[in-house]
């Protein structure tokens, strides 16, 4: 049967400019399918991805969601079966040990949706650029952030809460401890 | 008068029915019946079924928490929903419910145990069922069944329209033959089969709150 494996988690820690409840998360996870192989070596592949964003709530939430592929054997952590608790636990302690991001470790905003999806209407209204775009013959919209503006991803990912985490950012890991 | 909605919905009861094991033509795999007894304030709810379209309500044990995990664990999270008063975190809320699975009631025990009647309903398309019947193997023989079954409770106006308002899950073969004939119509069709449950009384555990109707399904 075809599986998730998930091998690591790192968490960065973001801090709003607001009163109430200023810590946002981004949680990436390494992870890949157990049968896509490499070609050089038959390891199973694996990339870092942006799985869960937003403040530490919505971050359990998304933890829950996803853990549910583990009751039924979809995802695997470390390829082992595991209950859906101990993937939220792995996450809690991936939040604990959250860091702000490096020149070795960060994660960027990286959204990318249909032209009719509402985000694009709130991205105009938030004065960033969007750019159209074809991607596999289907019209995309990238939305562009600057440094001052990259925050505003949280924004879209508490209005947008269906949107997986990974339409809306992308992470680049090159030391994972 | 309605209730304040920025309270929160207090789960009282967790209630895991087990099936008769022949319910699925999968052996080995024991279908549950999930309901949970929440309070809304000072008023208590309609029992929640965690699923109430068939056959996706008859759920595998594994099925069980993924519908958690998709609904009601998460609203754990922010509070939404809590366990006899207090936030809890959704692992322990999972706990609780594995706990349930593995104290489920038998179907006959519902009524006597917890005053919660569990049927179904059917409504569709007479002509529509007949179709999906033909078109499975065995297929007629679980239409005629069923409609042998239940007879005293189906209603079929002039238009070929079929209802079933309240069946009774209790009867020999009923749980299977409700199973059979919801997996047999296609999804999304003019026809559907659905679980119900109600009160039958002011339940003991819940006595002296005022019975809410208005409160619907989460």
């Amino acid at each position: 049967m075809s599986y998730r494996i998930e091998y690591a988690w790192k968490a960065f820690v973001e801090e709003l400019p607001v009163k109430v409840k200023p810590r946002r998360y981004v949680v990436c996870t390494l992870g890949g399918d157990n049968n896509t192989l490499h070609g050089n070596d038959s390891q199973p592949t694996r990339c870092w991805e942006v799985g869960m964003l937003g403040d530490e709530s919505a971050v359990i939430k998304r933890a829950v969601f996803i853990g549910r592929t583990c009751e039924s054997g979809e995802l695997k952590p470390y390829g082992r079966a595991m209950s859906p608790e101990g993937y939220i636990r792995i996450i809690r302690r991936a939040l604990a040990a959250a860091v702000p991001v490096s020149d070795d470790a960060y994660w960027y905003p990286a959204v990318s949706v249909s032209p009719d999806s509402p985000l694009v209407g709130m991205a105009m209204r938030m004065a960033l650029t969007v750019t159209p775009y074809r991607e596999y013959g289907q019209d995309r919209v990238r939305v562009e952030f600057d440094g001052a503006s990259r925050l505003t991803v949280f924004d879209f990912a508490s209005a947008f809460p269906e949107l997986q985490a990974w339409c809306l950012a992308k992470a680049s890991i090159r030391n994972a401890h | 008068m309605y209730p304040n909605p920025n309270t929160f919905f207090d789960e009282v009861t967790r209630i895991v029915v087990r099936l008769p094991d022949d319910v699925s033509p999968n052996p080995g795999a024991t279908r549950f019946v999930a309901i949970a007894e929440e309070k809304l304030g000072d008023v208590c709810c309609p029992p929640i079924l965690l699923d109430d379209a068939l056959p996706d309500a008859f759920m595998s044990g594994y099925e069980l928490v993924d519908r958690l995990c998709m609904g009601r664990a998460q609203r754990v999270v922010d509070g939404a929903i809590r366990v006899a008063g207090s936030v809890v975190t959704p692992e322990g809320y999972l706990r609780l419910w594995r706990m349930a699975r593995d104290e489920a009631v038998e179907l006959r025990a519902l009524e006597r145990g917890y005053a919660i009647s569990l049927t179904f309903s059917l409504q569709g398309k007479l002509a529509m069922i007949q179709a999906a019947a033909a078109g499975r193997l065995g297929g007629n023989e679980v239409y005629r069944e069923f409609f042998r079954i239940f007879q005293d409770c189906i209603d079929v106006d002039a238009s070929g329209w079929v209802s079933i308002e309240s069946g009774d899950l209790n009867r020999e073969g009923a749980a299977q033959l409700v199973y059979a004939m919801a997996e047999m119509l296609p999804r999304r069709a003019l026809a559907a089969v659905r679980l119900k449950a109600r009160h039958l009384a002011n339940p003991r555990h819940l006595h002296g709150v005022e019975p809410l109707a208005f409160v619907e399904k989460v």
